[in-house]
């Protein structure tokens, strides 16, 4: 499937696990927003001060929780970027964190226009 | 190690202590939800480091840990649970996008029970739980049964060593052999009586320790009488032991069967009965002994009793001239006066006195006096009857005592002795004596000192009237009676 092609947020997931309990979407969400952004200076942090490791870790951190939550381009640009810096270290990563941010930036956009609806 | 007491994980409905370890606080508050709806008991650590203190402190039935996390990682929090030896099986779920084959045999190696792919499909997680709870209770139950195992293992072990510190410790001599006679066990007591270790005789045949080489036959009978089933009761037998002493050992066996009944080898007791057959030995010694010195005391005796006859016959005769002497002459009047008076028979009794002897002793000395006496016992001996008893009673005077003989016969008697001695050719000069005489006729004589004594009156009025002859104490009164009658 191409990037271009999958959803930024898709909530069925959450609906599917809660059962629709709107509060524990509510919850799983704020808890996803923090936990992301903190995830993503962290690996901003990581790159400074060349931390490959660290920088594989945290987007499989952020792979798992995205696709947990049904952020699926999040997902699934985080989950390519961790075999990248696995195969080639942090030579890219700026381009990395540049994608990253944009589809954080997009994603989060979306949720909010989202919770205005809801 | 005590059985786990949680039937609750059991029942299909029961609730599991489940601990999630997941470093993404997101995967965490879902999988979360998850465990809660399906109504089991959830903590939560956001490391593995973390939920390895939970875990120690209390154990859950289940951890379903994320692979990644900084620090102990899914894998080394697994291979950490394993690690605890003791307390319930937790069962342990693997979280992961990895799906590479060597990465899960290394998982499967660390311990790892199930894998869950991420993100958590509600459906498969309930599936792999329900799993999780067979595993869980078989492994319940393999505990239960090991723990119950291991409980009977050592009471077993407790019985079997306390019935051999029995048999090994029993004062009895004790052995057991098996069905091909082959020594399997033998005790502490076995071990003296024999003199030989357990391990010499192991496996050895017990025909060859139970007899000596010339009474295997024996030996042979014994065990397959034994392994046949009989209960053997006390045969003894004489075994040498290696040193060449022997011991007298009493043999009882009775067979040991296995729970169907069939045989499986023989116990034999073996008594040592050496100490009570040498004790036996010895008093058959000493009563060979004592009978020895028996016999040699009444040989003695004999000897005691033909000396004591000598010595009896010492005191009744006398010494020079071997005749009776006077005592004994006296003590030999009184059952001859009781019998002649029952039998109403006569007695008499003469008393003789060598005519001037004093005159002899002076003349010729002691020693022809004694010559003298020894040759006028002789001469009254010789003449007399075998029935008579002849007496010295002192110095130079004998007595003769003739039963039934009446008061003709006992002056003839008399008469015949004073003439043989009157007639005899003595050496030195002639010699005569005189005799009194006394017979009881009309057995109303008071006493024997009666008769003695008018027995010597006869003898004096013989003296009186010349010597060398005879005077009866009858004509003796008649005499006196004519004396006053004249
Ligand atoms: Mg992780």
């Amino acid at each position: 499937m191409m990037l271009s092609e999958m959803s930024i947020f898709d909530e069925s997931k959450l609906r599917e696990i809660s059962g629709g309990d709107r509060s524990f979407i509510v919850l799983v969400l704020d808890e996803f927003t923090r936990s992301g952004h903190e995830c993503l200076e962290r690996l901003r942090e990581a790159a400074e001060h060349g931390d490959s490791e660290g920088a594989h870790q945290l987007l499989h951190t952020l792979k798992g929780s995205a696709r947990t939550v049904g952020a699926e381009e999040m997902g699934e640009l985080a989950g390519r970027w961790e075999t990248r810096v696995q195969q080639e270290g942090l030579g890219s990563i700026a381009t990395c964190l540049q994608e990253l941010e944009q589809a954080w930036h997009r994603l989060m956009i979306h949720l909010d226009e989202q919770r205005e609806a809801a | 190690m005590a059985p786990p007491d949680d039937s609750s994980r059991r029942t299909a409905g029961g609730r599991l202590r489940i601990l999630i370890a997941e470093d993404d606080p997101v995967s965490a508050l879902v999988l979360r939800r998850v465990l809660e709806d399906l109504l089991h008991d959830v903590d939560h650590a956001a490391s593995g480091h973390e939920a390895w203190k939970l875990a120690q402190t209390s154990p859950y039935d289940v951890i379903v840990s994320d692979w990644m996390m900084p620090g102990v990682d899914g894998l080394e929090l697994c291979r950490l649970t394993r690690s605890r030896l003791e307390g319930a099986y937790t069962y342990f779920i693997l979280l992961s996008s990895k799906s590479e084959r060597e990465a899960r045999i290394e998982a499967v190696a660390a311990g790892v029970d199930d894998f869950l792919a991420k993100p958590v499909d509600t459906a498969e997680l309930e599936a792999r739980l329900t799993t999780a709870r067979r595993i869980l209770n078989m492994q319940d139950e393999l505990r239960t049964r090991s723990a119950k195992l291991s409980q009977t293992t050592g009471y077993l072990e407790t019985a079997n060593r306390r019935f051999s510190d029995l048999f090994m410790g029993l004062p009895v001599p004790s052995i057991t052999f098996d069905t091909e006679g082959r020594i399997a066990e033998w005790n502490r007591a076995a071990q003296s009586l024999f003199d030989l270790d357990a391990d010499e005789v192991w496996q050895r045949q017990a025909v060859e320790v139970f007899a000596d080489p010339d009474d295997l036959e024996w030996a042979e009978s014994l065990v397959q009488r034994s392994i046949g089933g009989q209960c053997i009761e006390n045969e003894e037998r004489t075994v040498h032991r290696p040193d060449g002493s022997p011991r007298y050992v009493l043999y009882s066996t009775f067979p040991l069967k296995n729970n169907a009944g069939r045989i499986i080898g023989v116990v034999c007791t073996c008594s040592d009965l050496t100490a009570q057959r040498n004790l036996e030995k010895q008093l058959a010694e000493q009563l060979r002994v004592a009978n020895n010195l028996n016999e040699a005391l009444e040989a003695g005796k004999e000897e005691l009793a033909l000396a004591n006859a000598r010595l009896a016959e010492l005191a009744t005769t006398d010494g020079l001239t071997g005749l009776k002497n006077h005592r004994t002459f006296i003590e030999a009047l009184e059952p001859s006066l009781a019998y002649a008076k029952r039998h109403r028979e006569p007695l008499s009794l003469v008393l003789c006195d060598i005519d001037h002897f004093k005159h002899f002793n002076d003349a010729f000395g002691h020693p022809a006096g004694d010559a003298l006496l020894r040759e006028f016992a002789a001469l009254l001996s010789c003449h007399s009857r075998t029935e008579d008893l002849v007496a010295r009673c002192g110095g130079e005077e004998f007595a003769i005592l003739l039963r039934n003989c009446g008061r003709e016969n006992a002056i003839g008697v008399a008469e015949k002795l004073r003439a043989v001695i009157a007639d005899h050719e003595w050496d030195l000069r002639k010699i005569t004596a005189s005799f009194g005489v006394q017979t009881l006729v009309d057995f109303e004589v008071p006493s024997i000192e009666a008769i003695v004594e008018s027995a010597d009156r006869a003898l004096y009025a013989s003296k009186q009237a010349g010597r060398n002859r005879v005077t009866h104490a009858a004509d003796l009164h008649s005499v006196e009676a004519g004396k006053k009658a004249a």
